[in-house]
Parts: C-alpha cells; sequence; structure tokens
C-alpha cells in the first residue's frame, strides 16, 4: 500500500460498531481488521476497556472501527454490556450513533449467537454479518450457506476465520459496499408469527429499550429462538452423527469434583515458584545494575547537591520499581496462558463455592491472585467483574495479599529474629512466620470483605451464569503483546509517581544538613529525621523507634523502601566506618535491647496491613474515579495495621513479662 | 427438554433467554460441583455453569 493511512476523524468520518458474543472472536477480527494488536482471551467480559482503529476501506478510504464489550443480548445487566446498548442509541458522550453493525457470530454456536443479531435487526441499523471461526465449524462437520442465511436475514453475509485471517478481504469490501449505500434488512420484527397476539403491541418493541415484564421476555425469547431455528435449520447442515454433550477427558479432569482442587493449587503453585524463581535472576541483574550505577554517578560526577539526588534519590527509587518487572511480566505471561486457553473460567467455577461465602464471586480470586504478586496488576484485572459492588470489593481488598514487596522486608526482619529451629524436627520456623504472614493477610481479606458485603456497599441482584469457552490452544503471539501491554502500562504507572517521592523523600532525609557541632545521627537533624522522632510517641506502643519510624514514613511510596531507608539509617549512626549487613544491625540492636523479636512481629504485622504503596492508591483512584474509595483504603489499612500491631505488641508483651 | 422457567427475577430470566434457556432448548447437564452447585449445563453447542439457585427456575422435562 502506497497511501499512508489517514486517521484523523476527518479523513474517516464514517463509523463502525462490532457488535458480538463474548468468545466469539471479535477481538481477534478487531486485531486483523485494524493491524493493531490488543488482548484476546477466553475469558468472558475482558474487553472493558473502549477500543477504537482505523478500518481500511480502500486506498482512499477508510472508517473508524469501535470494538464493543461482548454481550449476549441488547439487555445485558451488567457494566460492560450496557455500554454496548447505550452506545448504540447514541448515549455515550463524545460518541456518536454509528454508521453500520458488524455483528459477528461463532459459526460453531450459530443458534444462540443469532439471537444477538435479530435483536440487531429489530433496531434498524445497516448490517454485516461475518460468520466467524468456519475453520473450527467446518472440523466440527458443520456447514453453513451463506448465500442462503443472507437472503434469509436480507443482510450481507460473509463466512471468514479471524484466526487465519481468511474472508477478510470480502468482509472489508461488503463492509464498504454498504457505508457507500446503506440499506436496512426488511426482517426487522420477521421473528412475530402474523397470527400472533404481541404483533399488535409490535410498535412498542425496541431491543435498546427493553422490556422488564418476566412474561414478555419469556415470549419474545422463545418467539426469536423459533424463528432463528427455522433459519438455521434452512441454511445449515451438520454431518455430525448426534449433538449430545462431549466433554473432553482433560476437560473433565481439570474440572473433576476430586481432583479439580488439587490440580488446580498445583498449578497455581507452579506459577508462584516460577514468579519467585524465575525472575530471580532478571532481578539480581536489574538491582546490580542499579547498584552499580548509583555507585558509577558517585564516583563520576563531581559530589553535590545534583550528583545526591540522582545517586541516592532518583536511581535507587526507580530502580525499585523496575526491579519488579520480571515477575510482573511472568506473572502475565501465566495468566495469559491460563486465559487464553479457557482454564480460568474453569479455576473461576470450582472457588465459587468458597469466594461466595464471604460474599464474592468466584472471578474475584484472579485479581486477588495477581495482588500476591503486585496489587496494581490484581486491580487492574478486576474489570472483568461485572456488578460493580463485588468490583469495588475486591479493589478494597486486593491490597491485603502480601506482595512481593513486602518479601524483603519479611524476609530481612525473620532472618535477623526468627531462630533457624526446626519445628517437629522437619518443618522452619522461619518458613512458618512467612506463611503465617501471608495467612494473616488473607484471613484479613476474607473479614474486610465480608464486613463490606454485609454493611457498606449496596445490595445488587447478583447472579452467576457463565459461559464456559472450550479449551482451546492459546495464541502466543497475543500472550506475548499482552505481556509488553501490561509491563508498559505498570512502568509508566507507577515510575511517575515513585520518581516523584524518591525525590521528596530524598530531600527530607538529606536536609537540613546538621552543623559541625552536631554530635550522632546526622540523618536525626533533617526533616525526615524531625518528623521520625515527632511521631515517636505514636508508635512507641506499637513497640517501634524514631528509626523504624522514618523507615515507615519513607516506605509509603513502596515497601521495600523500608528495607534501604533502615539500611542507610543504621549505617549512618554506627560508629565503624564499615558497612554492616542490616540482618546483623539488627541482631546487634536486639543483644542491646534496642529492638525486640516482639518489635519484629509487631512490624511485620504492620506490613501485612498497612497500605504503603503510592501505586495501589493512584491505581485505586484511577480504577475506582473515586477519591472516597481511594482515602477509605488508605484509611481503613493504615487502621488495620495500627491496630493489629498494637495488639501483638501489647498482648505478647502481657506473655513475655 | 425445559418446560418453563419458573419465578425469576427480571434481570436473570433476560440473561437466561439470551443465552438460549428457553422452553423447547434441549439441556444436559456435564457437570455438578460439590453439593450440586455450580452446575454446569450443555446447550446449543455452548456450555452454562450456574448457581443451584438459578438452575432452580429452570423446568425441565425428559425426552
Amino acid at each position: 500500500m502506497t497511501h499512508s493511512p489517514p486517521t484523523a476523524d476527518d479523513d474517516c468520518p464514517k463509523a463502525v460498531a462490532l457488535v458480538g458474543n463474548p468468545n466469539c472472536g471479535k477481538t481477534t477480527l478487531f486485531n486483523s481488521l485494524t493491524g493493531s494488536r490488543y488482548k484476546v482471551a477466553n475469558y468472558p467480559g475482558v474487553t472493558v476497556e473502549r477500543k477504537e482503529g482505523t478500518l481500511q476501506l480502500s486506498s482512499e478510504s477508510c472508517a473508524r472501527i469501535v470494538d464493543l464489550p461482548g454481550t449476549y443480548a441488547l439487555a445485558g445487566s451488567s457494566l460492560d454490556e450496557k455500554i454496548v446498548t447505550q452506545f448504540l442509541r447514541g448515549e455515550i458522550p463524545g460518541n456518536s450513533k454509528p454508521d453500520l453493525i458488524l455483528a459477528v457470530v461463532d459459526a460453531t454456536n450459530l443458534e444462540r449467537n443469532l439471537f444477538l443479531v435479530s435483536e440487531l435487526l429489530d433496531t434498524g441499523y445497516p448490517i454485516v454479518l461475518a460468520i466467524n471461526m468456519m475453520d473450527a465449524a467446518e472440523q466440527a462437520g458443520i456447514k453453513i450457506y451463506g448465500e442462503l442465511l443472507s437472503r434469509a436475514l436480507d443482510i450481507p453475509v460473509v463466512l471468514i476465520s479471524a484466526r487465519n485471517k481468511s474472508g477478510l478481504t470480502t468482509l472489508v469490501h461488503e463492509v464498504a459496499k454498504v457505508l457507500e449505500t446503506p440499506t436496512i434488512s426488511s426482517k426487522k420484527l420477521a421473528w412475530i408469527p402474523s397470527e400472533h397476539s404481541i404483533r399488535s403491541q409490535s410498535e412498542n418493541f425496541n431491543p435498546l429499550a427493553p422490556s422488564a415484564d418476566p412474561a414478555l421476555i419469556t415470549t419474545i425469547g422463545s418467539l426469536r429462538y423459533a424463528w432463528i431455528r427455522s433459519i438455521v435449520r434452512k441454511t445449515t447442515s451438520e454431518s455430525s452423527n448426534d449433538d449430545v454433550a462431549v466433554v473432553s477427558p482433560l476437560d473433565r479432569a481439570l474440572t473433576s469434583k476430586i481432583w479439580g482442587i488439587p490440580i488446580m493449587l498445583g498449578i497455581f503453585a507452579l506459577i508462584f515458584q516460577a514468579i519467585f524463581l524465575w525472575a530471580q535472576l532478571p532481578m539480581d541483574i536489574i538491582s546490580g545494575v542499579v547498584e552499580r550505577l548509583s555507585g558509577w554517578i558517585t564516583a563520576t560526577l563531581p559530589p553535590g547537591m545534583l550528583t545526591s539526588l540522582l545517586a541516592e534519590g532518583i536511581v535507587p527509587g526507580v530502580g525499585n520499581v523496575i526491579v519488579f518487572v520480571p515477575q510482573i511480566a511472568i506473572l502475565f505471561f501465566c495468566i495469559g496462558i491460563l486465559e487464553d486457553s479457557g482454564y480460568l473460567s474453569r479455576a473461576t467455577f470450582l472457588l465459587d463455592n468458597f469466594m461466595r461465602k464471604v460474599g464474592l464471586q468466584g472471578r474475584a480470586f484472579i485479581p486477588l491472585l495477581s495482588s500476591f504478586a503486585c496489587a496494581v496488576p490484581g486491580i487492574l484485572s478486576t474489570r472483568t467483574i461485572p456488578s460493580r459492588s463485588d468490583r469495588l470489593a475486591t479493589i478494597m481488598i486486593a491490597p491485603l495479599m502480601s506482595c512481593s514487596a513486602r518479601l524483603p522486608v519479611y524476609a530481612v526482619l525473620i532472618a535477623a529474629f526468627i531462630p533457624q529451629t526446626l519445628v517437629g524436627g522437619f518443618i522452619s520456623l522461619q518458613g512458618l512466620v512467612l506463611l503465617g504472614m501471608y495467612l494473616l493477610g488473607v484471613v484479613g481479606a476474607c473479614f474486610v470483605a465480608w464486613i463490606l458485603k454485609k454493611c457498606l456497599l449496596w445490595k445488587e441482584s447478583c447472579f452467576y451464569v457463565m459461559e464456559m469457552p472450550p479449551l482451546r490452544r492459546p495464541i502466543f503471539r497475543v500472550i506475548l503483546r499482552g505481556v509488553y501491554d501490561s509491563v508498559a502500562s505498570f512502568l509508566k504507572n507507577a515510575s511517575t509517581i515513585i520518581l516523584a517521592c524518591s525525590v521528596v523523600v530524598w530531600f527530607l532525609a538529606s536536609y537540613p544538613k546538621p552543623g559541625p557541632e552536631f554530635q550522632g545521627n546526622p540523618v536525626q537533624a533533617s526533616f525526615a529525621g524531625q518528623l521520625g522522632t515527632a511521631i515517636e510517641p505514636a508508635i512507641k506502643p506499637l513497640g517501634f523507634n524514631w528509626e523504624i519510624g522514618i523507615a515507615i514514613l519513607s516506605s509509603f511510596p513502596a515497601r521495600e523502601v523500608f528495607v534501604t531507608t533502615l539500611s542507610t539509617i543504621y549505617n549512618i549512626s554506627d560508629d565503624d566506618d564499615e558497612y554492616t549487613g542490616l540482618v546483623n544491625i539488627l541482631r546487634g540492636r536486639q543483644q542491646s535491647g534496642e529492638f525486640s523479636t516482639l518489635s519484629a512481629l509487631s512490624l511485620m504485622v504492620f506490613y501485612v496491613f498497612a497500605c504503603m504503596c503510592m501505586s495501589t492508591l493512584a491505581v485505586c483512584k484511577r480504577e475506582t474515579g473515586s477519591w472516597g474509595w481511594t482515602l477509605g483504603m488508605f484509611g481503613y489499612m493504615t487502621a488495620l495495621a495500627y491496630g493489629a500491631s498494637l495488639a501483638v505488641f501489647q498482648i505478647g508483651g502481657l506473655f513475655i513479662q | 427438554m425445559i418446560s418453563a422457567i419458573k419465578s425469576c427475577p427480571a434481570e436473570l430470566l433476560q440473561k437466561l433467554v439470551s443465552m438460549g434457556v428457553v422452553a423447547g432448548s434441549e439441556v444436559t447437564v456435564t457437570h455438578r460441583g460439590f453439593f450440586g452447585s455450580p452446575i454446569n449445563i450443555h446447550l446449543l453447542g455452548s456450555v452454562l455453569s450456574l448457581r443451584s439457585a438459578e438452575a432452580a427456575h429452570i423446568q425441565v422435562q425428559p425426552l
């Protein structure tokens, strides 16, 4: 193509809306038509963001194409299903009504998919119908006669396979033709038999403003299906001998009553291993590079404020975020495979019973699982939860899952304070304490979710009807693109805030410089030190001193900063010039009685609950669109952290003394 | 075969109907979870997963 594709609205005045059931391959078609690649998955409702691309109709004309969320009917109840109806009514601000609907249906599931098409026919929009997944249909022995179907529905019908990119040229050609001379199907309301009694009220039937009368819903539904069935019978043929439900042995095992849960636990244990083991090497390399870079800056640049800002503020601050990229990439890669293959729907199915006990849906499981790596992608993935109150509850508890940023905090405190003894001869006490911290977060999350659903969030009619997509081989090109998107958005979202915060923390810990007569710890004289001393009375009941206070305050942008800050403060305050490892310093403090094991436990419990993460708050603000929920999250988590920590230190103190 | 859908809230009914759960459709139960919930049914070439509470609205008769 010699022409550069025009992109501005003026060049592409016409708009095409892509409408279809979930899992009909709509997003794959969108990607192929626009040349852009986005997320495609088996998991219901993953396309919640509005996606618009440019469809090249010919060398000089084009149209805008909008990928609408997958829906089964125009009267959908979830957030994303309502968007479709609003969009077609022209009610979404900034979006005019489309000029044409490109309806996509799954050839292997024609009857159910045509229900939505029969509703679309009633709207009076010009429609082009794409029958997708023809390759899969042929394999299953289904034959579809496009010509006959086109005549029966009175709209252009094109047989395609978005996966293999076959039939797309014809499809684009048909779309261009209808955009040029719009034609409306004569089959509007054709599903009502001429002698039927509801024909008289047919003027009131607007699928974009559906009736809520149960009797009418049933009647309309039955009539539509009867009409569709008669058309499908005339325009398709199936060579397979029986259409009895066939569940593959693999699928049977994955959702089995006995094996389902163990297999799922095995899969997720493997993912956790992958996140911690495979990410170790790249993480070590990244942190090594960050350290070198910081050292190189100090050595090469003339000493001064700028050098100090770069070497002690920005580089370690931003580096602390980049370190987690390998874990996030691996997590999204694994989740991408599970999602694209259709396994996540099965995990949701297995867990629905349990999640319902705490007032959540099975769907909340994936966001919560992701939150063990990082709450940011966890909160982002709550978009797949259709009920708004369930989604909010899940967002609110996601940061209670112990994320990978807490691990350095737990690790250093456990190594310093918990003895390396074995419980019962083979279970390490250190490992038990670590597991305990993870479990404490989970228990806290169940409790908070239960309270939220019981008292705070409004009641919403919430039901669980979910399509179980067939197991498919995942497309790796699509998954890798998804990983890239997630990592890029993580870096963009988090690094801007972290960058700003690292500058602020550096400034507060470095200024004002103590005078020459000042004896003792230079950090104590800084703003941060003064702040630490000021809040000491508030944190004393938890067993913390001013140094811990600074470390906690400085770790507000990101938890792992706690370890760095503490190490810096202790190294500056200790008299000897030699660098001492933080674990050894802490052991020394324990022996001198300045810091007890109980304080360490209290500190760990504090980190289990405390919302010490700017990125989480920023993402929460973006996803809930509300400062109220964001501040609420910060508030309740801080209160919980303070309360739990206080309880540990005070009640624990009674037993020890 | 589904004979009727009884006393069902409009929103759920709309969802079930749009997914092919109407009188006259053939269904096969392919899976039951612990305590009978969730329950998977096969109809019109796809598998739907429901809780027992939702499935209770659907009345069936043997073919």
